[in-house]
């Protein structure tokens, strides 16, 4: 932090762990119909307090340069979004994980070439809970997994014939390479992550129908996140993006149980 | 942040937010879906952001300036679709 971060920091600390939590309850309050208006209202306040946090402690030097990608980002997402047809809604939503999922990466790549800021050669980093390094490692492997199940999301087409083994390996490959990540954070161990992250996102979801896509996509999104606020140690972060995980988690189980008329008919998927 | 603090800040939420979509409405998971679309969008941004500002050279910065972009297409692009389907509109 170069700015008014410095002179605040149980500020900057407190203002982050307010908007986890808002955006925790902004979850309970979507969850029923009656109380939608609330949970919007905590979804909102809840992310601008975290951006308006973030932007409020950096210095005046990057400061314009993050404003003019904010706004452009903004305004390109509007007019995509205002403009699309909702028949293709689903395909929307699976292409903005994507590209979530692509920011993941290249942040989780900034980070890593900021070593220093993050002590990422500190032995303290060792302790898994609270490393910077495994959630380096976890946020380029679900990052990585999104992006290409984005892809496979925008589809019609499903597979049946993915063998099972396959589709448990390769995330288990991922997950032993983010703990030898935790152990040596070297640097072709993470393009290996980046690597094999893109088959399994496609294997992964390859013989799922739609709507279990778009839940376990969602659920790589929430795990980059919290990855991310663990690599930051944000609360916020991390809060929204385990909220984010527990919610798509939830939503996929119903999905398995049929129980739900979860994104048909007046749901997402037509 | 401390290891326990850190566990608390992921097992707590997984659950509750998994127990309160559980019972949710049907109708209301899909803005749930939506809803956390957005959000995670606009939390990975914040990530971005960080990562640009505290970037020490300039590759890092600009890797983080071009999350920050895709983040808020996404984030900005997720909350224009759940105004749309307040709005009444339907796939």
């Amino acid at each position: 932090m170069t700015g008014v971060g410095d002179a605040f920091p149980w500020g900057v600390g407190a203002a982050y762990l307010i908007a986890g939590i808002l955006l925790l309850l902004a979850l309970r309050g979507l969850a029923q119909r009656r109380t939608w208006a609330v949970g919007s209202a905590c979804a909102l306040i809840g992310l601008g307090l975290a951006i308006a946090t973030v932007v409020f402690t950096q210095s005046a030097v990057t400061l314009a340069q993050q404003l003019m990608a904010l706004l452009l980002g903004s305004a390109g997402g509007y007019v995509a979004a205002r403009n699309g047809s909702m028949p293709s809604l689903p395909r929307w939503m699976a292409a903005f994980q994507g590209m979530t999922g692509l920011a993941a990466m290249a942040t989780a790549v900034a980070l890593y070439r900021d070593a220093a800021s993050l002590n990422l050669a500190d032995p303290v980093a060792r302790i898994p809970w609270g490393s910077a390094r495994i959630g380096i490692a976890l946020a380029m492997g679900c990052g990585g997994m999104s992006t290409a199940g984005a892809v496979v999301a925008a589809m019609e087409r499903t597979r049946s014939d993915v063998p099972l083994t396959l589709r448990i390996a390769l995330p288990a490959a991922i997950l032993g390479l983010a703990l030898c990540f935790q152990l040596s954070p070297a640097t072709p161990i993470l393009w290996s992550i980046a690597g094999l992250s893109i088959p399994a996102g496609v294997l992964l979801l390859l013989p799922l129908d739609r709507a279990m896509r778009l839940c376990l996509l969602a659920l790589s999104c929430g795990g980059a996140a919290a990855a991310l606020g663990l690599a930051l140690h944000n609360p916020a972060m991390l809060i929204g993006g385990a909220a984010t995980l527990g919610t798509t988690a939830a939503l996929a189980l119903l999905l398995r149980r049929g129980a739900a008329m979860l994104l048909s008919k007046r749901g997402v998927c037509p | 942040m401390t290891g326990i603090f850190s566990l608390a800040c992921i097992v707590l939420p997984v659950c509750l937010a998994g127990w309160w979509t559980w019972r949710s409405d049907a109708v209301a998971r899909r803005d749930v879906l939506l809803a956390g679309c957005g959000a995670v969008a606009a939390i990975v941004g914040a990530g971005a952001l960080i990562a640009s500002a505290e970037a020490t050279d300039a590759a890092a910065d600009y890797l983080g300036l071009f999350a920050t972009f895709l983040s808020a297409f996404a984030a900005m692009g997720g909350l224009v679709l759940v105004l749309r389907m307040a709005g009444g509109e339907r796939p």
